[in-house]
Order: C-alpha cells, then structure tokens, then sequence
C-alpha cells in the first residue's frame, strides 16, 4: 500500500512524467531514483507533500490578509475621535473621561489654541490626512470634528442587506 | 492748505510685515506650532544627548509660545512668526549644536541669570 502511494507520489513529479512513456522499465527507473535520492525511500514523499500544504497554507493565509476590511462606520469614527480627546493627556488632567458629543474643548475643558492644534495633530496622526487651517476655528467641539472626518472621508452607513425569502427584485423588471 | 492735511487717508496706515489682520496672524502662528509639534520625533533624534521625552518636548514648544501670548502688535506677532521659522530651520536642519538647542528648554538653560536682588547686585559688583 505505501508503496503502491510513493509511486504515484513519483509521477507527479513532471521530470519523470516527461520520461515515462519513453522508457519501457518505467518501474525499475522510479525505485533506482528513489534509492538514488535516498536511501530509505519513505521520507521524500512526505516532504514533498507537507511543503506542498504549508504553500497551500501560506497562500490561504495571504488571501486572509488581502481581503478589504469592512467600510468605515460614522460609530467607529466616533469611537476613535473619543478614544484620542480621552488620551489626550490635559484633557486626562480636567476631565476624566467625562467627554461627550457635545462638549467645546475651550469652554468646556478650559484648552487653548495651542492645545487644539495639538488634539488635531493627533486626529492627523490617526485618520492619515492633513486639516487645513482654515478648518481650524470649525472644530471646536467633538461632535463638530466627528461630522467634518465623516465629510472628508465620505462615509456614509451602509444599510444591512435584508435576508428574506422574496425573489431578487433585480430580475422583476425582466417579467413585468 | 498744510501737507499733512493733504496726505490721503490711506498712507497713514502701517504696512503690515506679512498679516493684515488677527485672524490671519494667528492663523501663521498655528501653522508655527503644528510645525514644531511634526517636527517633535525628529528633534528627539538628532538631539539625543538631551534626552528628551516627548511630552517634555511638547511642554518646552507651548512654553516658549506662550512666553510671547501677551503681543498684540500684528506687526510684532508677524516678526515673532518669522524668527520662530527661522529656528525652526536651524533645529531640523542641525545647524545647532546638543546644547544650543537646550537653551530651548528653561529647566536645560544654564546662562547666568542677571541679579535682581538690591543685595545680588551688591555682590555681584553693580
């Protein structure tokens, strides 16, 4: 049985494949270049069929990582403005973690310019875009700068698709 | 009729250095600030013997605007803004040495202060 396996382990190989309609003592050839690569026989099959999963393996885990992540939510974008204003660390300093929607950096928490400009690099640093300064004096409170990312970044909510058991209305037009 | 009484009105006004208002001023020395705060890893690195942590840094940055927050001159807030470039150029381009950007820092500033005291001076030999 296992040997009647490494044989047709032996022909997928496409060197011997090539070789086996010529040659008339195609078994003889498989067991000498068997002995020839080594002496046991048993191992090379095995290593060729592990290092053809794990390239399987690799190739599954690439697709893994190419797949696009699912689309910016305005909640995440929330989420993430709230999470940076709650590490910022002055605002640490007034207020801990007592920041909602609608709180005003400077009247509220008591920030000056020069901190606002510091809590929108750090809005820079995490969505990986440049805010213009004539853009500055509109971001003054949280729900501001959440509706300006949504704006810049064009997000808009993606509704769930509904599963029902109705035919694909899409083909209805075919029909009527 | 005098010359001065002559002179249009519009001649009298100041010409501004680079702002024409506030509004714009600030808006140069915002610019100003997010540059240094950009600029904050790479100062760490070039200047290392300092050995600065970067919330330190930011301190220092907002400390020395902030020395000059009671300027309301447009004129004079436009001339700040300049020279504030300028050093910013001599530090990312290390132009200046370990020390000569520590002069930055006031804790790091290790030029002799000028007495104050009636009795300071006195043994200072003023």
């Amino acid at each position: 049985m296992l040997k009647t396996i490494i044989r047709h382990g032996c022909r997928l190989r496409p060197a011997l494949n090539m070789r086996l309609p010529t040659s008339t003592l195609n078994t003889r050839l498989h067991t000498s270049s068997l002995s020839k690569a080594n002496p046991h026989g048993q191992i090379w099959p095995c290593v060729f069929v592990s290092r053809r999963t794990s390239i399987l393996e690799q190739n599954i885990k690439d697709a893994g990582q190419m797949r696009t992540p699912p689309p910016l939510t305005p909640r995440d974008i929330e989420s993430r403005v709230l999470r940076i204003c709650n590490d910022y660390d002055k605002i640490q300093e007034a207020h801990k973690n007592k920041i909602t929607l609608a709180t005003h950096f400077m009247n509220d928490l008591g920030l000056d310019s020069l901190d606002h400009v510091e809590i929108i690099v750090a809005l820079e640093n995490e969505f990986g875009f440049e805010v213009p300064d004539a853009d500055y004096d509109k971001l003054y409170t949280i729900k501001a700068v959440v509706d300006y990312l949504i704006k810049r970044m064009n997000i808009v909510e993606h509704k769930k698709p509904v599963v029902s058991s109705a035919s694909d209305p899409r083909y209805d037009h075919h029909h009527h | 009729m005098s010359l001065a009484a002559r002179i249009p009105h519009t001649l009298k006004q100041v010409r501004p250095v680079l702002s024409t208002d506030h509004a714009e001023a600030k808006r140069r020395v915002l610019n100003l600030y997010k540059i240094w705060l950009r600029q904050i890893p790479y100062i760490r690195v070039d200047y290392i013997k300092n050995n600065w942590t970067e919330p330190r840094l930011r301190d220092i940055i907002k400390e020395n605007f902030m020395r000059n927050k009671d300027v309301t001159d447009v004129r004079a807030i436009d001339l700040l803004v300049v020279r504030g470039q300028m050093d910013f150029v001599e530090t990312a381009e290390i132009w200046r040495q370990q020390h000569n950007v520590a002069v930055f820092d006031s804790t790091k500033n290790t030029y002799k202060k000028k007495p104050a005291s009636f009795l300071e001076r006195f043994y200072e030999g003023y």
